[in-house]
């Protein structure tokens, strides 16, 4: 096993004593893990063919300005099958940009307080974590959970499990093969082609829509308590359909025909083709919208 | 650019903010982290104010101890080590109220300046000036302490102590007219 | 050199003079080599203080003071390898809200599982049941919620000085905002008790709440 540590600030200094970009390349394992952790900055992660990680870190402090001889503020360490490279208080100002190139098979653990992370072309699990900035995810696999409190979050490309967090942020997830949870408070929610055993979205305050094809034997759960929820079904659709609101409206462009009603029309429900799939969809005070889409 | 080999050292992945996170989670390891990095400065401050190693090792103690069990009233809104050495200045102070032998320092101050020869002779002026100080009345030390050592402003060190800051200034003149007695013997 | 300025270098060495006084004890400094040497000696003992540094004490006194900490963990358990990002959970607050949690999060869950339905067969007109609601399951308003919701709320307001402000605000606004929509709901049902939609809804949104705080209070424990 390969150890590096501390030594990082040294080479940072580079000639003249300025704060040079830092940028490394090594060959890892295989299934090797990346954790990477920046206080305020962002984090780009970009999954390539080769069996190697590449570390470049830019914005970085003057050596001048960190902390306890640790110049730059950088920490990069490996071992256990995992490459960490943290950028936090302590070192430093805990600021920096980083982008790290990575085999697309490497499961990632990314962590930000005020960070905007970014990661393309990946196809393992992925935790991205903010609490102030965006996150968005082209790729990933397995197991992948995405989580600002506030910031948009956008998913697309997942082959996996999603679940999604936001407090106060929209929400976009597309072209997803796998199981989707998604939350917010104050965000609109978004799913396109979204095919899985079980879709749920739930806001408070926002708007809540999915689009793309019913999956047969599918759960869809559509909620909010202020927004419109709006089903744009395809593939059929097939589907067993209710719907529950206490002062809102439903408009539909598919004829439909209600099997059961209750509370003056406010909660209904019926069978749309074969049925086959449960749909859900419930808003407090909103409009909730049923269309059909593609073919 | 390269990247030099080192023996690994213990990632500090999100530094000392997660072992005092930790630590009032109730994390003992997480604590013993921050006892360690903060140890010398507390010690350091203990044996100056009280002028003794042995009851700064006590008070030391009850410091960390303190510190345990203040954690959760630690808000974040100073670094964990001026939270830790203002919480320290407190314990310190009242060890000192609970010393009857001192009840009456700031009375029995007056004159009562030790300017009795070192009986050692240390080897540079900071060792000197350590032992100097250990021979000042205790309410001259601790205003000379806090004041000159630590930093601190006389309105807020008067504060601590229960004093005016007119006598935590004539306390300040007052130890250092004895220290530079004390060295130049 | 007089006692008058001796006893005033101090002050004069910490610029607490004003302007006048200063401007009078220099021009005594200028005629007393006295005083000027002992302003120099002074110097030296303040720099010197400054520049002191600090040593560990001779002995480890760690060990006692961990012997110490025993008697404390009552309140604060001793989870010595337990992982950063778990931390928010052993919080005995947070644990009792997880109990409280897992009643609400149950009653939910019997909402949500009715939903799956029964399918008579294909062909058939199928009815699918509207959201079937035990309101006795999870008590709206029950103490369990409200003991979680006070206790996070308690580790939240505690700790919010570790968060960054605009987080901070954030999250009181999506409370408020998760406040309202259990206000709306109450009042709702209020009107229509029997109605399950409304139950149901109030149910979830109070889940949601639990779930904001246990967010924000696992944010404040992992967070400077």
């Amino acid at each position: 096993m390969i150890a590096f540590a501390a030594s990082v600030a040294i080479a940072l200094q580079g000639a003249g004593g300025q704060a040079q970009p830092f940028d490394t390349t090594f060959a890892v394992g295989r299934g090797e893990r990346l954790e990477a952790s920046v206080f305020s900055g962002s984090i780009t992660v970009k999954g390539w063919t080769r069996d190697q990680m590449r570390i470049q870190a830019a914005g970085l402090d003057e050596p001048g300005q960190a902390g306890r001889g640790h110049a730059g503020g950088l920490d990069l360490s490996r071992g256990g099958g995992t490459v960490r490279v943290h950028v936090q208080p302590g070192r430093g100002s805990g600021e920096g940009d980083l982008t790290i190139w990575v085999p697309a098979a490497t499961p990632l653990d990314l962590d930000g307080n005020e960070t905007t992370i970014t990661v393309d072309g990946v196809q393992g699990s992925v935790r991205a974590n903010t609490i102030e900035g965006d996150v968005s995810l082209t790729g990933g696999g397995e197991f992948v959970e995405l989580a600002s409190v506030d910031g948009s979050i956008t998913a697309s490309g997942v082959r996996g499990r999603l679940q999604v967090s936001s407090v106060d942020g929209d929400v976009v997830v597309r072209d997803v093969r796998g199981a989707v949870t998604v939350t917010a408070v104050d965000g609109s929610i978004e799913l396109v082609d979204v095919d899985g055993p079980s879709v749920l979205a739930s806001s408070v305050d926002g708007d809540v829509s999915v689009r793309g094809p019913v999956r047969a034997g599918g759960t869809y759960r559509l909620t909010t308590h202020d927004g419109d929820v709006t089903a744009a079904l395809g593939g059929g659709p097939d589907a067993e359909v209710s719907v529950s609101t206490f002062s809102g409206d439903f408009e539909s462009t598919i004829p439909v025909t209600i099997t059961q009603s209750a509370k003056a029309g406010r909660q209904f429900s019926f069978t749309l083709g074969r049925g086959g799939a449960q749909v859900h969809l419930e808003t407090f005070d909103g409009t909730i919208r049923l269309q059909r889409t593609g073919p | 650019m390269t990247l030099l080999t080192t023996p690994r050292e213990p990632v500090r992945a999100q530094g000392e903010a997660a072992d005092v996170a930790l630590a009032s989670a109730g994390d003992a390891t997480a604590f013993e982290r921050l006892y360690r990095a903060h140890v010398a400065r507390v010690h350091g401050l203990a044996r100056r104010m009280l002028g003794s190693a042995e009851e700064a090792d006590e008070v030391t103690q009850d410091v960390f101890v303190r510190a345990w069990t203040k954690l959760g009233t630690f808000r974040g809104e100073s670094q964990f080590g001026t939270w830790l050495h203002r919480l320290a200045v407190n314990v310190i102070l009242a060890h000192r109220s609970r010393r009857t032998t001192e009840r009456n320092r700031w009375l029995e101050d007056e004159g009562a300046v030790d300017l009795a020869p070192a009986r050692h002779a240390p080897a540079g002026l900071r060792q000197d000036l350590e032992a100097a100080m250990a021979r000042l009345p205790g309410g001259a030390r601790q205003v000379f302490v806090l004041h000159d050592v630590e930093g601190y402003r006389h309105e807020e060190i008067a504060e601590r102590l229960g004093i005016t800051s007119g006598t935590s200034k004539s306390q300040l003149h007052r130890a250092r007219m004895a220290l530079r007695g004390l060295l130049e013997r | 050199m007089t006692a008058h300025w001796t006893d005033r270098l101090s002050a004069y060495l910490d610029g607490e003079l004003t302007p006048g006084e200063r401007d009078a004890c220099e021009e005594h400094l200028l005629g007393c080599p006295e005083c000027r040497e002992v302003l120099g000696e002074l110097r030296v003992i303040v720099a010197e203080a400054r520049a002191l540094e600090d040593g560990e004490p001779a002995a480890d006194l760690w060990p006692g003071i961990r012997a110490r900490l025993g008697g404390s963990t009552a309140r604060r358990p001793d989870r010595p390898t337990a992982p950063r990002r778990v931390l928010a959970f052993s919080l005995p607050q947070l644990l009792a809200a997880g109990l409280a949690f897992a009643v609400v999060g149950a009653g939910g869950a019997v909402a949500l599982g009715s939903l799956g339905g029964t399918s008579d067969g294909a062909g058939m007109p199928v009815i699918a049941p509207a959201p079937a609601v035990q309101p006795a399951v999870a008590v709206p308003g029950g103490a369990a919620w409200d003991q979680a919701v006070t206790e996070l709320r308690a580790v939240l307001d505690a700790g919010r000085g570790r968060l960054d402000p605009r987080t901070v605000r954030v999250l009181e606004q999506s409370l408020a905002t998760i406040d309202r929509a259990l206000a709306r709901s109450r009042e709702a049902l209020a009107s229509d008790p029997a109605n399950p939609y409304l139950n149901a809804h109030l149910q979830e949104t109070m889940r949601r709440k639990i779930e904001l705080l246990r967010h924000a209070a696992g944010l404040v424990a992992s967070e400077s």
